[in-house]
């Protein structure tokens, strides 16, 4: 039973409002990392009135960097006051997002943080599909979020000077059981083959990335998850297919509109 | 003990980042964790830490830490007694 | 009593473990009948620190020479051995499940190898000195940030082994290594690969040793795991590695057990603290039990997550109370008393661990509780008691920060 995208979400904290202003006394202490992921989802979620258990909804955020910068905020605690801040700690750990999610949704059915430099979203859309196949989840989020670090953005520099800087953000979508929906896309298949790399080349991204017959032409960790957002959300194209063939392996990802 | 108590109202609003109350408006006597402020365990356990960073007072459990931040008295009084 | 076979659980081929309490699986079970523990100050080749929380950490060499010379003597290059210390605790640990499957790495070079893995520490960016130095615009040469990105435990164990296939890290906090352990196994399942790496490991970090510190988590003396007086957890390193494999293969491979159920829920309750009922790892519970096709009744053994915290512990127990689960029916344990808590390995050395135990038909008991907490049922086994074991199929649960929560379902085949 292939999964069916229902609802897709891009969230760029330049020009979205991030959090919700509802959201903001609960996600007081979050960092950045933790606010775009909840934004997005509450733009997938907000209002929902679902009738599938919550034990049956689950949730797979990907991510390249995590929450890098909170994590160096810690270590500058540590390493000027000898101290930790529980606030900054427990939001250092890489599934906090998850965690957050989790409470305010209710989401009671498996969640995985993946971390991976490749192609994160697209790993958390594999086990996402394989929970909803195999029966075991009704419905899932799937995520990316990247928040970076000026000290990333340094070593970007270094390396391919002038380049234009990594937008932060975060992209959601919701799958759902095909036998309970009928409009979305519909997932046919995903094939992602990692393959060894100079460390490099997960900063400088070299890729070839096309949707259809057009040539993707950013490619910082989000687009390709952002891309494939937004012609999903043009809701046009019958077919939707996606390849990536970089220094660190190449993916494919197949999705047809149902209606 | 009334600076004592406005400084612990600014360390609370400011340190536990609550951007929507301002010092004026914690009662001395209001409860600060479940009900009232409605702070939890992770605001208790940064309050330690800012409470040891402004005082040098350190408070070893939690047991200890319930007691002492029922309210903005009871903190008060317990950081006077160990000044 | 008779547990139906399932078809389609993957076996598991072949263990290592690394942490305090020894180098190898079978070290760290001598440890566990000994109830050695090796919980002391911090050592100065790991990091400097006011703060006096005893840990449990492994020897300075935690690549010992065995793994050293293993991958060396297999044509991989020095340099790709050059790695940070989680990955070193990674190929150790490696090392002693690949030679116990039998597996060179030629072996694996015609299949698809899938390898996933936990981690916490290892996904993050540590090097203090160039952060340091960075932060001062001093410029400094930018090789730690390229370590970095060479440094996803599984991308890096691809290239390191040369071998093709699905590569995945989970960042779950606490139930890291039970998590990688459940998505392997359902990649078998699928049939995404042949054969799966998977496990986890930690190395014990400054920013996590404060971290826990400053959140009153950690404990001034060895951790006392269900006790009374339980004041919180010390802190571990280590890596725990399995070779899962497809059922069929146990025609041709000597097995030591297999994986019968996998469950992963959310308590979607609070960011740092467990719900007090433990409702997620019950579902999490429930979810292993169903695909594993037993029932409460057919559980002879229970690793716990156990870590000595008042959370943790009450949590817990109120979870598998909750399920039914009895002291008489069903020996309940921590192993951290001798391990600590090794964060994204935890999952994986406490998988192994109970392998172990169902293979050897009988456990030890918790190290560090001399005396259940009398508000805590079901009571976990003390220490210094062994218990005969009434079956072969067990869990290893593990509670994690942002209530995340796994299960699985373990079968020993006989020793």
């Amino acid at each position: 039973m292939k999964p069916v995208i229902t609802k897709n979400i891009s969230v760029d904290p330049t020009h979205d409002e991030v959090p919700p202003a509802a959201l903001g006394r609960k996600l007081r202490r979050a960092d950045d990392f933790i606010k775009i992921a909840v934004t997005a989802c509450d733009g997938l979620l907000h209002g929902d009135n679902t009738d599938i258990d919550a034990t049956e909804t689950g949730l797979f955020l990907g991510t390249a960097f995590g929450p890098m910068e909170t994590n160096f905020e810690v270590l500058d605690l540590i390493l000027e006051e000898g101290r930790s801040s529980p606030f900054l700690f427990s939001h250092s750990v890489f599934n906090a997002a998850a965690g957050y999610i989790a409470e305010i949704y209710n989401i009671k059915g498996c969640g995985q943080t993946i971390t991976d430099f490749s192609w994160p979203f697209l790993l958390s859309l594999r086990e996402g599909c394989s929970a909803i196949n195999a029966g075991r989840l009704q419905r899932c989020l799937i995520l990316q979020v990247e928040t970076y670090s000026p000290l990333l953005e340094d070593s970007r520099q270094d390396l391919n000077p002038h380049s234009p800087a990594w937008p932060m953000g975060g992209v959601a979508w919701l799958l759902e059981r095909s036998d309970r929906v009928s409009k979305g896309y519909q997932v046919d298949s995903l094939d992602i083959n990692s393959r060894p790399a100079a460390p490099e080349a997960y900063l400088s991204r070299v890729a070839e990335n096309r949707l259809n017959d057009i040539q993707l032409l950013a490619n910082d960790p989000l687009s390709s998850a952002r891309e494939l957002t937004r012609y999903i959300e043009k809701n046009e194209p019958q077919k939707l297919e996606f390849c990536s063939n970089a220094d660190y392996g190449t993916a494919k990802l197949l999705l047809h509109k149902t209606l | 003990m009334e600076k004592l108590k406005q400084q612990l109202k600014e360390m609370i609003v400011t340190g536990l980042k609550l951007h929507d109350t301002t010092p004026e408006q914690i009662e001395d006597d209001g409860a600060l964790f479940e009900e009232g402020l409605g702070l939890d365990s992770l605001d208790a356990v940064e309050l330690v830490v800012l409470i040891n960073k402004e005082f040098d007072i350190q408070i070893q459990d939690m047991e200890e830490g319930k007691t002492a931040f029922a309210s903005i008295n009871s903190l008060a009084q317990y950081i006077s007694e160990r000044q | 009593m008779s547990i139906s076979a399932q078809k389609n659980s993957p076996i598991i081929t072949g263990t290592g473990c690394i942490c305090a309490a020894g180098q190898n699986t079978a070290a760290v079970t001598t440890s566990l009948h000994a109830a050695t523990v090796n919980c002391a100050p911090i050592p100065d080749y790991l990091f400097s620190s006011d703060l006096t929380f005893p840990a449990f950490t492994v020897q300075q060499e935690a690549l010992t020479r065995e793994a050293y010379n293993f991958f060396l003597e297999q044509g991989v290059d020095p340099s790709a051995l050059v790695c940070n210390r989680t990955l070193q605790l990674t190929l150790t640990a490696l090392t002693e499940a690949l030679q116990q499957a039998g597996y060179h790495l030629s072996d694996l070079r015609n299949r698809r190898v899938g390898i996933a893995l936990g981690t916490t520490v290892g996904c993050t960016f540590n090097n203090e000195d160039y952060y340091i130095a960075w932060k001062k615009d001093q410029k400094p040469d930018i090789d730690p940030v390229f370590h970095y990105l060479d440094s996803n435990p599984a991308l890096r164990l691809q290239k390191i082994m040369d071998v093709e296939g699905p590569c995945l890290v989970i960042t779950n906090a606490c139930a890291s290594g039970t998590d990688a352990i459940g998505v392997g196994s359902r990649w078998l399942q699928d049939d995404l690969c042949d054969i799966v790496i998977t496990g986890g490991a930690d190395e014990l970090s400054r920013i996590a040793y404060h971290g826990f510190a400053g959140l009153m988590l950690t404990a001034n003396t060895p951790c006392r795991p269900f006790s009374a007086d339980r004041e919180g957890l010390n802190l571990g390193e280590g890596a725990g590695v399995l070779i899962l494999e497809k059922q069929y293969e146990s025609k041709k491979k000597k097995a030591l057990g297999s994986v019968r159920g996998y469950g992963s829920a959310g308590d979607a309750h609070h960011p740092t603290a467990p719900h007090p009922e433990g409702r997620g790892m019950q579902q999490a519970l429930a979810v292993a039990l169903g695909e594993a096709k037993t029932t409460v009744e057919d559980i002879a053994y229970i690793n716990s997550h156990g870590t000595g915290t008042p959370s943790n512990d009450r949590a817990e127990s109120a979870a598998l109370a909750g399920l039914g689960f009895t002291a008489d029916n069903c020996p309940v344990v921590s192993t951290k008393g001798v391990t600590g808590h090794t964060l994204g390995a935890a999952g994986a050395i406490e998988a192994i661990l109970t392998l172990e135990a169902l293979r050897q038909g009988s456990t030890m008991g918790t190290i560090g509780c001399k005396a259940v907490d009398p508000q805590l049922h079901p009571a976990v086994l003390i220490e210094r008691e062994e218990r005969p074991l009434n079956g072969k199929v067990g869990i290893s649960q593990s509670l994690a920060f942002g209530g995340g929560n796994a299960a699985l379902v373990l079968e020993g085949y006989p020793a």
